[in-house]
């Protein structure tokens, strides 16, 4: 097949060894490259209930088939891993530079297994891995590892790096590629328990495609039709945020002070006329942005370098701020202040957090302090309130080194810390599967909650990525959703996330994906493999690793039991604004699960049977013992 | 009639949140989007009074309408 290396590179950190696999064919053929190969990869090398921060868990890390061959947002690689936070599957997503680097180095994926005795550095040239001590970036933050590393072995290299989070074995904590996070579901911790500090690599080899003429013409057809969307302008302009205003006014389904509030009440209650908040991307861009930060061949960029020149946050330059950040480290924690946001999301990308879950932790501690549930005797004397910006600052540094007893409560993610602290203080721990909730109200989205519920990984956003058919009522194929009604989303949440599964798999950015939608994607791949896949092949490709996915979490247990809402959504209701009144009952999430795994072919405790993994030949990596009968 | 506008689909009217447009009799809201100058393929959902409506669908200078594009979302 063209357009593949027919390689992968597997890495021992305890034997010190490195070896080139051969992989045929056919495994392209059913999984492709990215979140594909990397799923199959690390259900192969893993067995099950393996400890997710010994020797024997995995990380792959393979580019989408899209990655480095110049299509307009072909921007993303999946690194795959169990995740110590959820004890399932664990999968990041990042627009990594180093994923160009591996298309033009000989291997489609890495597989990294085992444990050094010291912490090292994987330098890869091609396919050539030398582990080099790295014991003089302990405790150095991701972002300057990086550069310290670029600037001894040369700018050829792309990188990605932990922190000090990965390095203390944070389990929500991430890998940084070049500001990029891979964050989510605790990949560096991983890193962190196999005293893997960095990886670097360069190619220098030219892929070969089946059709390069046709590729450029293609590419030339995207960026054209990219170029004249409004969403490029949009997003070039205000970031990912751009519908932050829209979702607390026209939604009120932008959840806020732990989830207490559907919108940020605080602030849109009292705006006078023409007043912005200010964490609104239309208050703060054009204030502080200095350029765009685009992912490899994005045409579209979102990404922002921003930079707070004045004023007690003066320095703060960061990567951001995601519409995610807004939310995690603004509303939940009732913060209106954008340099502080912007500070603290730069502590997060520094220290190696994801700064959902960092943020989503700090605003349960903060109504943990409200309520009086906290040790006051031992907090230092931080008032940990919400609207504390300063506080949360402080609060953020400690989990980094797992200071103290707030730094030790909170590093590893609301469930451990609800779990630790008693008092029923899980009722206000706003996670699922140890997964912190990402900045939707899905109390107001119930198809968003049924994606949340079922996601492999925990509450992700992106598993299915249903919110704007939801929020919006019709997108593509979908027609006449209501965002209230528990009816029929089993169907929607399981179609859609077959189709957000291969944007993975390819590596499209799914920020294009109103412009690709499934359509887009086969004559890319034909054009660049030879192959011949029709646009019913796509979603079945989506179907086939989705269903591997599942069936690593099954290997662990994780079945219907663990498909569940935070307390908070099945129990408080919105309180105020447009969404007022709404939650998700029991039945209503009993209703859904039943329905999605109907849709899914699944049993009613949500176990894949066995007919459904022969008819997406399956197989022959799956045990079929673990299969449901039907 | 008010017409209020959204998101991205701002960028066809200015920036402005609105337009108004006065009609002497019903109109399919395809027609309308070409005399206000907002692309009909990149609108995902047309609402009247508050609930969504088809695109062939006509209406009224008393209606108030809303144009929404697909949230790409972060
Ligand atoms: S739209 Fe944003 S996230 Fe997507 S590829 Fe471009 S810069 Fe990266």
């Amino acid at each position: 097949m063209k357009g593949v290396w027919n390689k992968v590179l597997k890495i021992d950190l305890s034997s010190k060894k490195a070896e080139i696999v051969p992989v045929n064919d056919d495994v392209y053929k059913k999984y492709n490259m990215g979140l594909g190969i990397a799923t199959y990869f690390l259900y192969k090398e893993t067995d099950g209930k393996i400890d997710p921060l010994g020797p024997d868990n995995v990380v792959v890390f393979s580019p989408g088939l899209f990655v480095g061959t110049g299509i307009p947002t072909g921007s993303k690689s999946a690194m795959t891993f169990k995740s110590p936070l959820t004890g399932g599957f664990g999968r990041a997503i990042v627009g990594a530079y180093l994923g160009v680097e591996m298309r033009k180095s000989g291997v489609d994926a890495i597989i990294i297994k085992g444990k050094s005795d010291n912490l090292v550095t994987l330098k890869i040239d091609n396919e050539n891995v030398e582990f080099i001590d790295a014991e003089e970036y302990r405790g150095m933050d991701s972002v300057l590892t990086q550069e310290k590393l670029r600037e001894k072995y040369g700018k050829a290299y792309r990188t990605c790096a932990i922190g000090r989070a990965g390095e203390n074995l944070s389990k929500i904590s991430g890998v940084d590629f070049e500001e990029r996070q891979a964050a989510r579901a605790g990949g560096g911790a991983v890193f962190g328990s196999k005293n893997l500090k960095a990886v670097i690599m360069k190619g220098d080899k030219k892929i070969e495609f089946s059709d390069e003429e046709k590729l450029k013409e293609l590419n030339k057809k995207w960026v054209n039709i990219i170029k004249e969307h409004p969403a490029t302008k949009a997003d070039m302009d205000y970031g990912s945020g751009e519908f932050y205003d829209w979702m607390n006014r026209e939604r009120g389904t932008f959840p806020s002070r732990n989830w207490q509030w559907g919108y940020f009440q605080s602030v849109y209650d009292n705006l006078k006329e023409g007043e912005k908040s200010h964490i609104d991307p239309y208050y703060w861009s054009p204030k502080y942005t200095v350029r765009h930060h685009p992912c490899p061949t994005c045409t579209k960029p979102c990404g922002r370098i921003i930079e707070v020149k004045e004023g007690k946050y003066a320095g703060t330059k960061v990567d951001g701020i995601e519409y995610e950040v807004l939310y995690s480290l603004g509303g939940v924690l009732e913060i209106d202040d954008v340099e502080a946001v912007a500070m603290m999301n730069e502590i997060c990308d520094r220290e190696g957090f994801d700064a959902i879950s960092a943020g989503v932790t700090i605003a349960w501690a903060m109504e943990a302090y409200e309520k009086d549930l906290l040790d006051k005797d031992k907090m230092e004397g931080i008032e940990l309130t919400f609207g504390n910006a300063d506080a949360a600052i402080e609060v953020l540094k400690k989990m980094a080194k797992r200071e103290g007893y707030i730094g030790e409560l909170l590093a590893d993610g609301t469930k451990a810390a609800a779990e630790k602290l008693g008092k029923n203080s899980d009722q206000f721990a706003i996670n699922i599967k140890g997964l912190e909730l990402p900045a939707y109200d899905v109390r107001g989205i119930k198809g968003m909650a049924l994606a949340l519920a079922v996601s492999v990984r925990g509450a992700c956003h992106l598993t299915a990525g249903v919110y704007g058919i939801e929020l919006g009522g019709s997108w593509w194929k979908y027609k006449g959703i209501d965002r209230l009604s528990s009816d029929w989303k089993g169907f929607e949440v399981k179609s859609a996330e077959d189709l957000a599964t291969t944007y993975d798999i390819f590596g499209l950015c799914k920020f294009s994906r109103h412009m690709y939608f499934l359509e887009g994607i086969p004559e890319l791949n034909n054009a660049i493999t030879g192959g011949e896949m029709i646009d019913a092949d796509v979603m079945t490709i989506g179907e086939r690793v989705y269903n591997l996915q599942k069936m690593f979490n099954i290997r662990e247990g994780i079945d219907r039991k663990y498909d569940t809402l935070p307390y908070r959504v099945t129990h408080n209701p919105i309180p105020k604004g447009v969404s007022k009144g709404a939650y998700v009952s029991e039945e209503e999430l009993q209703h859904m699960l039943d329905e999605y795994y109907m849709a899914r072919g699944w049993s009613k405790d949500s176990t894949p049977t066995g007919i459904k993994l022969a008819s997406l030949d399956l197989l022959d990596v799956v045990d079929e013992n673990l299969a449901a009968g039907i | 009639m008010k017409i209020r506008v959204y998101g991205i689909l701002r960028q066809y009217i200015d920036n402005r949140e609105s337009v108004e447009r006065d009609i002497s009799e019903p109109i399919k809201i395809n027609e309308l989007l070409r005399d206000v100058g907002v692309p009909e393929k990149y609108v995902f959902v047309v609402e009247k009074n508050g609930k969504a409506i088809p695109k062939d669908s006509l209406v009224g200078n008393e209606d108030e309408i809303s144009l929404i594009p697909f949230i790409s979302g972060g």
